[in-house]
């Protein structure tokens, strides 16, 4: 008979390796990276540029932008283009975060060449019209206006405005009436300074064929560098709102919480502890909140933190969505987990156990060709190097201490220096 | 192609191996062959409650999580109306801690009152998080008894009632997993850099000890053939009108299953499709409007769902979908749309087999469905489906006989004409 109580023996995780890029650089000095990794068919190519809502001048700018790239070109109308994509089984996607606009776009390797000249157009050559501009507005602001009864897409929204008020783009509030001042003249001109080749960045990733490069290059590399604006100083960020905020949704039977503060991102020297320390407090099933919260009261489906990492700054954020009743009390234990996490050391097996999970989490984050791009991806924008980045990240994993751990959660994480917003029913 | 290997052990459960040398992190699945179609009328929302339940301990392992976490582990689970699915994903010099994680809980279960008090919680928060908080979130808990009167299918995997869910005692509890969690009524399929060897090794060790239990033979009721066209409307406090039809269609394993998934493709696959187009971009009639098929094992349904444009009138909306079936059963598809859908199908397959874990997933119900070598012939039994079929099946299945009907209106705004 096998001893059921007695665990298997563990083995510290595989020795993660960190495959480095194949670099190139385009005619017009694009940088590309190619990640040549795996045996499946699919290539991946990613196109950063330098155009996410912080570069925009009105709210919806810097999406519709990007949004309307493929619904009409120089040379295709948008059916035409949904046909062909559709038909060689390419998946566009297109995205804005707050520093970037991404257009990425999988396909199978035996229809990779039908589809670079459409892509081509569609980066290079897009035809905005208002008419398709406004089916799209029209329809969206209708999805805008049924997140507006969602509680934890009004807490998304107001509490972006919240940490970073009004003046800095990260906090600007879009309204359902920003969806109607959209125009084609202005995406036309948004995308002639800042889809350029001097902002923008290609990542490759899959099975690649031989000629992939001189294939970019034949249909990217030939753009001018653009002019290459520097954009106006970017307002301060100050927080405005108040330091507690509710929003009240009557009919809600559940709150939405977000409780948070501005901090440090990749670039800070204290983000890979903050990073592991988070994961101890809010960032993985395990985890405090979640322990207590939901594992130990049963007062919500789930609840987590996070960092969020931008170009200029980063927010550490708890959120929720709580029973309407238990509300008070579900606040009361988060901010009970703010003061343990300031004022006491780690103990040794709680330690020993985040580590071990992150370690094997670093390595799951790391399986695939479109994974390993994906990690890539996300510092090649700060500038850090990734294969360095990924190294230290697990030595940290490894070496850091309960009392480090302590001073970074005083240092950054302090309860009085919270912003709380509470998005459902006001409370007796 | 996708090279595995299936065992079935002495107590009934069925092991798949499929080798992947490419990566350092195995897969690790296990389905049972229980879903909310298996409930009781009175007790529903119970297969999904007892798949929280199994993260509560076993009986000899305390916490079924934090094991998993020493070892570099990762997972999660899903019930639907037909199976429940519990998956993993661990470095593979720890595998033996998924054996015995997964092995002691089919086992035993520690049955912690602690336990069922507070995912009963859990659970009454998911119900309010997906449901009731939503706008639209009680679509699926109407349009499920309304398009089937017989059939389990009649609720959702949530459950009927939050009543049910909270009225769930231990005696219950206990009896369901008796019941159900047996390895004669479960499949085990691995995916990762392990040979067969190794796995049938771990099994033997593991899972072999473990009583087979019995054998369920499943009876559920038929879904009587509908006859006529059944229409509800409801009133919520939402912005926006939708409207829903839904037609019966065959069970999963029924040979047109291929041709009625590429009729909802050629609806409504991919931004080319033709709601899209010409309802949504075209009409403007739609902010947003979809079909697609459920996809369940039994007689599964064939849905369109859309969120009318403000100012659109719902008879004028469901016309507009009408015209768009009519179409589609009048004129056969063209030949460069056919070849079009079946693209677009085949390089949905390839990119979703990307994943370890769906590759583990799709072996296991691969095997659910009866017939493993699914994994590798789904593409060909798509592309082997000809215009002709689609156009047939638009014809059997998309007939207003046949169609349940649901205008979820929008409360307290001015009705228009």
């Amino acid at each position: 008979m096998i001893d059921r109580k007695q665990p298997p023996v563990l083995n510290s995780a595989h020795v993660l390796d960190i495959p480095e890029p194949m670099k190139a650089v385009l005619d017009n000095h694009i940088p590309v990276y190619l990640f040549d990794l795996g045996e499946t068919n699919i290539t991946k190519i990613d196109f950063i540029f330098e155009a996410g809502n912080r570069h925009q001048s009105q709210p919806l700018l810097a999406f519709y932008t990007n949004k309307m790239l493929s619904e009409g070109t120089l040379s295709y109308s948008a059916f035409e283009i949904a046909q062909k994509l559709d038909y060689y089984g390419a998946w566009l996607n297109k995205s804005v975060s707050k520093d970037h606009a991404i257009v990425s776009l999988s396909v199978p390797n035996r229809h990779l060449k039908y589809i670079l000249p459409l892509l081509n157009e569609i980066i290079n050559h897009p035809k905005f019209s208002d008419d398709e501009l406004k089916t799209h507005t029209r329809k969206d602001k209708q999805a805008f206006i049924d997140d507006g009864r969602k509680v934890n897409e009004v807490a998304g929204l107001y509490f972006n405005h919240q940490l970073f008020g009004n003046r800095h783009p990260y906090g600007s509030l879009t309204t359902a009436e920003d969806f109607d001042r959209q125009q084609a003249e202005k995406l036309q001109a948004f995308h002639t300074v800042k889809y350029t080749a001097d902002q923008c960045s290609i990542v490759v990733s899959g099975k690649l064929n031989k000629d992939i490069l001189s294939l970019l290059n034949y249909f990217f590399g030939y753009t001018k560098k653009g002019k290459s604006e520097t954009f106006a100083q970017q307002p301060a960020i100050v927080c405005s709102a108040g330091k507690k905020q509710f929003i009240e949704m009557p009919s809600s039977v559940q709150s939405a919480i977000r409780i948070g503060k501005i901090s440090i991102n990749k670039t800070h020297e204290d983000f890979m502890k903050m990073y592991i320390l988070n994961t101890i407090l809010g960032g993985y099933f395990g985890s405090r909140l979640m322990k207590n919260i939901r594992e130990d009261k049963g007062y919500t489906y789930g609840i987590y933190s996070m960092i969020l990492s931008f170009q200029q700054s980063a927010a550490f954020v708890i959120a929720s969505e709580v029973g309407a009743e238990v509300c008070d009390r579900a606040v009361d234990e988060i901010y009970k987990e703010l003061k343990i996490i300031n004022s006491e050391l780690i103990a040794p097996d709680e330690l020993d156990l985040v580590k071990r999970y992150l370690a094997g989490s670093v390595l799951r984050s790391f399986d695939g060709p479109y994974q390993v791009a994906d990690r890539f991806k996300s510092l090649l924008t700060y500038g850090l190097d990734y294969k360095q980045y990924y190294t230290e990240l697990l030595h940290t994993i490894n070496s850091i201490t309960a009392v480090e751990l302590l001073q970074t959660s005083k240092k950054h994480l302090g309860a009085d220096t919270m912003l709380e917003l509470i998005v459902g029913k006001a409370g007796k | 192609m996708i090279k595995y290997s299936r065992y079935i052990l002495d107590n009934g459960l069925k092991v798949i191996v499929h080798q992947d040398k490419s990566t350092p992190i195995v897969a690790f699945n296990i389905l049972y062959d229980v879903g909310a179609r298996d409930e009781h009328p009175d007790k529903t929302g119970f297969a999904h409650l007892f798949e929280h339940l199994m993260f509560g301990g076993s009986k000899n392992i305390p916490s079924y999580d934090t094991p998993l976490q020493l070892a570099g582990g990762e997972n999660n689970a899903f019930t639907n109306n037909d199976f429940t699915n519990y998956y993993l994903s661990i470095p593979v010099q720890n595998i033996e801690t998924a054996f015995w994680l997964e092995s002691d809980r089919m086992l035993d279960l520690a049955f912690s009152p602690k336990s069922l008090d507070v995912q009963r919680n859990v659970v009454i928060e998911e119900f309010k998080q997906r449901y009731l908080n939503q706008p639209y979130g009680d679509f699926w808990l109407l349009m499920r008894p309304h398009a089937y009167k017989k059939h389990p299918y009649r609720w959702s995997t949530i459950g009927k009632d939050i009543r049910h869910i909270a009225g769930a005692t231990m005696q219950d509890v206990k009896a369901f997993y008796e019941k159900f969690y047996n390895p004669c009524n479960a499949i085990l399929s691995i995916v990762g850099n392990i040979t067969d060897d190794e796995v049938l090794r771990l099994c033997d060790k593991w899972f072999s000890p473990i009583q087979k239990g019995t054998v369920i033979k499943r009876n559920l009721p038929r879904e009587p053939v509908q006859t006529e066209k059944r229409t509800i409307r409801v009133e919520r406090d939402v912005p926006f009108d939708m409207i829903c039809l839904a037609y019966h269609m065959g069970p999963r394993m029924n040979d047109d299953y291929y041709a009625t998934d590429l009729l909802s493709d050629v609806l409504s696959a991919g931004n080319s499709s033709r709601l899209y187009n010409r309802l949504v971009k075209e009409k403007q009639l739609f902010s947003e409007l979809d079909a697609y098929i459920t996809g369940d094992v039994d007689t599964g349904l064939f849905v369109f769902s859309g969120k009318l444009m403000q100012g659109v009138n719902m008879e004028v909306a469901e016309a507009a979908i009408q015209e768009e079936i009519n179409k589609v059963r009048q004129k056969k598809i063209s030949e460069k749309e056919h070849k079009k859908v079946i693209n677009y199908v085949r390089s949905s397959i390839e990119f979703s087999n990307i994943s370890t874990l769906n590759r583990a997933l799709k072996l296991a119900v691969s095997e659910l469905l009866g017939d493993i070598e699914l994994i590798n012939t789904e593409a060909l039994k798509y592309s082997g489906v000809t215009a002709a079929d689609i156009q047939q099946v638009a014809n059997e299945v998309l007939v207003d006989s046949n169609c349940s009907v649901m205008y979820y209106m929008a409360a307290g705004k001015p009705k228009k004409n």
